[in-house]
């Protein structure tokens, strides 16, 4: 190639250097994380939630559990009770808008805990996540905020049976029971 | 024409870029990096402390305690001075400032639990207007900012602290958002740091690129722009015909080879140059020419020395060498002045040839002419030369192998100048008829006798020449 071409070709395979550096650190596509099927799932809890709690606050919510959510385990280690879910369970929580229940109503926002103990992303080896219905995007909560709030789940609590015991519960305020 | 670019120039051009390209990057990423790590931890550590002071308040939250957390705060800032501390509710206003919230708690517990206090600030601020503790609010997550105050330079942070589930009972369940921690801490000191950090870099640079660039520039020029012209200087010499320069190249690289193939080429072409003041002008020419092979009219010389093997045994060899190049340089010298081109020498012999219309009278003036110089002048330690002259056609041409070619003349008459170079006694020009006729009327000579030639069965007539009155043609 004559040389004057090729440093006239310099800035443009620069340019596309650049662009293609921008690309990649650009944010991966979304992925969906949350399966589409989870109303067939088994629910911790069959009572519809119809009472405020921080961090969902005073919106209905509906608990459903994947099977390998099922299989979690139960042990006791030094005098404390330890619940361990498997790897691959997703716990989903809808949201709806009012306390009331209505006819017909589809939830807004999916909450989703996704025992997922290697992903870099994970605190406390789940992924927090948050799925909005509308334009179905899902976002993943890497900061403290899902996290501090769950981890109250592991002392006494005002919900469910409250754990009064302070069991080890694997980040869950309602965990299941077969 | 394309511009001269002294070489100097151009390594100058290219060492003060890389240099200045390399050293540069690679300062200002280090200035870069060590601001980042400073600014890195500086953010780290008000994680740290904001973290500590989180848990801290949590628990001194619980037993209600507000007014421990509000002089931690005052103490914290009196400790330190550097470091400020601030608890905001999520409406904006700065917490403990009224007793808001204990009466809310009050009403959730549908019971006087906490007594109203005295109030613990006079100068409740608020801060709902700024964008970061809105952000920290809505996207319930921390948020790290930096800000300048004048001289001063500040990093902060807002903190989210969440309505727990164990704090839900007493605060209620309707919000997520209880307030946000908020710390300022002063980094005036690391920002001055910072800036210390980029401006002792800048002076490394501008120290170290010029310093480097002077001392490989200087390396450059001594062992590679200097040499380079003075093999200029050398051809320059060589091209205006002083042989005796030579490049003068110490150093042992390619260079250092470079000068002494110079000097081996000009040593050759010295070599070359004083042959070509013996050998024949239509020889160099031929060379030149390339020619290869032609028929010409010629007379030929053939001189040579007479009991030269004796002479040469009785005397040393400088000395013979000696002589004999006198004797060589004084015919050929004659003989070009007239006209006339060395073909070789073999030996103590001279082969010449003579061309052009003249050639039979220069022949003859060359041949007296030698024997008159060597007959008068001393020096020549009383060596005499026969001459015998012979003219006709005779083949010119390039005779060798492709590695070593020779200009010379072939044929019969060069073996018949011989033949009578042979029978000449010392001091004595013999002709053959072909030279003798056509100066039949002017020269004074002896003869003919006759002379018997191998290959001819007839004998020649032979002359000797003995003068050619009239000057030169
Ligand atoms: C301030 C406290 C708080 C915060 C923050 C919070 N949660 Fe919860 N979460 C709860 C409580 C309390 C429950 C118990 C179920 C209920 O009453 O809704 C719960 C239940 C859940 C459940 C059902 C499993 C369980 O623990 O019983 C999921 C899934 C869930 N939360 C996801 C999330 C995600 C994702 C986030 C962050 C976007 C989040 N939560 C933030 C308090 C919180």
């Amino acid at each position: 190639m004559n040389p004057r071409r090729a440093s006239a070709l310099l800035p443009h395979v620069a340019l596309a250097a650049v662009a293609l550096l921008a690309l990649s650190c650009a944010r991966p596509a979304p992925r969906a994380l949350v399966p589409a099927d989870y109303a067939s799932w088994e629910r911790p809890t069959e009572r519809d939630l119809d009472y405020p709690v921080p961090g969902h606050e005073d919106h209905r919510r509906r608990i459903y559990l994947n099977q390998s959510g099922e299989d979690v385990r139960i042990t006791e280690r030094q005098g404390r009770v330890v619940h361990e879910y498997p790897e691959g369970t997703v716990i989903v929580k809808e949201v709806y808008a009012g306390l009331q229940f209505r006819q017909g109503e589809a939830p807004f926002q999916l909450t989703v805990m996704i025992k997922k103990p290697k992903d870099p992303l994970a605190r406390g080896g789940w992924l927090w996540v948050v799925r909005d219905m509308a334009s179905g995007q899902e976002t993943v909560i890497d900061y403290e905020f899902c996290f501090d709030c769950h981890a109250n789940a592991n002392e006494p609590h005002p919900y469910g049976d409250k754990n009064p015991r302070g069991e080890f519960r694997d980040y869950v305020f309602l965990p299941y029971r077969k | 024409m394309r511009r001269f670019v002294p070489l100097a120039r151009k390594v100058n051009f290219i060492l003060v870029s890389s240099l200045a390209l390399g050293i540069g990057a690679a300062i200002v990423y280090l200035a870069y990096a060590q601001n980042r790590d400073l600014r890195r931890a500086n953010a780290e550590n008000l994680q740290r402390q904001s973290e500590i002071l989180y848990q801290s308040i949590k628990n001194a939250m619980l037993p209600g305690e507000a007014p421990v957390a509000v002089r931690l705060f005052a103490d914290i800032r009196q400790a330190t001075g550097t470091f400020e501390v601030s608890l905001y509710r999520a409406d904006g206003v700065e917490a403990f400032s009224d007793n808001r919230t204990i009466e809310t708690v009050n009403a959730n517990l549908e019971r006087i639990y906490f007594r109203a206090k005295p109030l613990l600030m006079s100068d409740a601020r608020m801060i709902a207007a700024d964008m970061n503790f809105t952000r920290a609010v809505q996207e319930r997550r921390t948020v790290l900012y930096q800000q300048a105050e004048g001289e001063r330079s500040y990093a902060l942070i807002y903190k989210t602290l969440l309505n727990l589930p164990k704090c839900a009972g007493c605060h209620g369940s309707t919000h997520t958002v209880r307030g946000v921690i908020h710390i300022r801490s002063d980094v005036t000191r690391e920002a001055v740091q910072q800036r210390n950090n980029l401006l002792l870099a800048a002076a490394i640079f501008a120290v170290l690129v010029p310093l480097l660039a002077v001392l490989l520039a200087r390396f450059l020029q001594v062992t590679l722009v200097r040499p380079v012209r003075h093999l200029g200087e050398v051809c320059a010499g060589v091209r205006g015909g002083d042989f005796s320069v030579r490049a003068r190249i110490g150093s042992r690289d390619e260079i250092g080879a470079l000068g002494e193939r110079v000097n081996e080429m000009v040593q050759g072409l010295y070599e070359r140059f004083q042959l070509s003041k013996f050998v024949s002008g239509s020889t160099l020419q031929s060379i030149r020419n390339r020619e290869r092979g032609a028929k010409a009219s010629m007379t030929l010389f053939f001189s040579d020395v007479r009991s030269f093997t004796a002479y040469a045994e009785r005397h040393p060899p400088e000395q013979v060498v000696e002589a004999l190049n006198r004797l060589l340089n004084v015919q050929t010298e004659i003989i070009h002045r007239n006209g006339g081109d060395v073909d070789k020498f073999v030996g103590d012999a001279v082969v010449a040839v003579f061309s052009g219309e003249r050639r039979e009278e220069n022949a003859c003036r060359s041949a007296l002419e030698i024997q008159e110089e060597l007959g008068r002048a001393a020096g020549y330690d009383g060596l005499k030369v026969g001459i015998g002259l012979d003219s006709g056609e005779v083949i010119l041409g390039l005779v060798g192998s492709e590695k070593r070619a020779d200009f010379t003349v072939i044929g019969d008459h060069v073996n018949v100048a011989a033949r009578l170079c042979a029978a000449a006694r010392p001091g004595m020009v013999l002709v053959t008829e072909s030279v003798y006729s056509p100066l039949r009327a002017r020269v004074k000579a002896r003869g003919p006798a006759h002379l018997k030639v191998k290959g001819k069965t007839e004998a020649l007539a032979v002359y000797q020449i003995l003068a050619l009155p009239g000057g030169p043609a």
